[in-house]
């Protein structure tokens, strides 16, 4: 509260709303989760076949991961999107999708297609291979992700005293970083 | 004021919070998720054996899987019929001699040919494609038992296996799909 004194809401002219970055990376993000938990859920059968796929897990952490994953999925959308334990789901999330990139791309090195679980030596020319769009897709949620990761555990800000000296920024600058973005 | 101790930005105490969180909300979907398993009508066991033999079991405990030295037996005295269940253009690059080309993804306008092909539904058709988790061959030999052929096996990782034996290896697309 301490800290809007000086800046006087909105000023006319200048008045560009901060917009709220942090809520709605929150929400995407959220929405995602919650979104890709429910297939998941639905066909546990399905979604094992395509852990196992991935050729990583060992085959006795498949079903398991294929049982826990979706619901885990399923409980940090809903923290994402309610800011219920923010910080937990902020850390998670990222460890997840860091973790899901980095399934991608060792099977785009390794040259299976994660559909099937087979080999794709050469793509074929009519249909390019999805996990090439795949890795553009997850770099999408990484940034989500390290987005909120950032606002919520290096630049925290709105609300409980964000303390600009922790960061060595002055006042000013902090308050009008949003406008950057836009 | 309980700030807790920044270190490069962090701050550590509520990097602590976070790891305590994140355990829980891990522990919390493995928790929900075992027990909603218990109760879903698609379940699925805990601890599954993901080895083909057992995926490729049938009702009555025989597996579909055809040992490479066995699939070579078939090939040198002529008693199979090999199926291709990789998409055209890799078959095209490359494939068992005489194989069938049926792509597990198009099968549907493929299949007219093999039936046409091959009319004895006691024929040995040996399935196979690229890599050892390869869905296609399982999918297609499952769908040919379906259709009533009776000795339908797979050959795991069927194409590097042959390849890297130094079976021959025929070249070129085939004849014509769905003619």
């Amino acid at each position: 509260m301490t800290e809007t004194v000086g800046k006087g809401g909105e000023n006319k002219g200048a008045g560009r709303r901060a917009i709220p970055w942090l809520l709605l990376a929150r929400l995407a993000l959220g929405g995602i989760f919650i979104y890709s938990s429910a297939d998941k859920i639905l066909h546990p059968g399905d979604f094992a076949r395509a852990v196992y796929n991935y050729q990583i897990l060992p085959r006795a952490l498949i079903n398991l991961a294929a049982i826990a994953l979706p619901w885990a999925e399923l409980a940090l959308g809903l923290c994402l999107v309610t800011g219920v334990w923010l910080p937990g789901a902020a850390l998670f999330t990222n460890l997840l999708l860091w973790a899901f990139f980095a399934a991608l791309l060792v099977n785009q090195v390794r040259g299976i297609d994660v559909h099937c679980g087979c080999f794709s030596s050469r793509p074929d020319p009519a249909s390019p291979p999805p996990t090439a769009w795949y890795l553009v897709r997850d770099s999408v949620f990484l940034l989500l992700g390290g987005s909120v990761f950032f606002r919520v555990f290096l630049k925290p800000r709105a609300g409980k005293n964000a303390s600009p000296a922790a960061d060595g920024q002055t006042p000013p600058s902090e308050e009008q970083s949003p406008c950057l973005d836009g | 004021m309980s700030e807790g101790f920044v270190m490069y930005g962090l701050n550590i105490r509520k990097l602590g919070r976070a790891v305590f969180q994140a355990a829980a909300l891990a522990l919390l979907g493995l928790g929900i998720g075992m027990l909603v398993n218990r109760f879903h009508p698609e379940g699925i066991p805990l601890v599954a054996d993901w080895s083909p033999e057992a995926r490729l079991r049938d009702a009555s405990g025989g597996t579909m899987v055809l040992p490479i030295e066995k699939a070579v037996e078939f090939y040198e005295a002529r008693e199979a019929f090999f199926v291709d269940a990789r998409p055209a253009h890799e078959y095209a690059e490359g494939h068992v001699p005489g194989a069938l080309c049926v792509p597990w993804q198009e099968v549907d306008e493929y299949l007219d040919a093999l039936l046409e092909k091959v009319p004895d539904t006691n024929a040995i058709l040996v399935v196979y494609c690229d890599g050892e988790a390869c869905a296609l061959s399982e999918d297609l030999a499952v769908f040919l038992k379906d259709m009533g052929y009776v000795n339908v096996k797979v050959l795991v990782n069927g194409w590097t296996e042959w390849r890297t034996r130094g079976w021959p290896v025929e070249r070129g697309a085939a004849e014509g799909k769905g003619a």
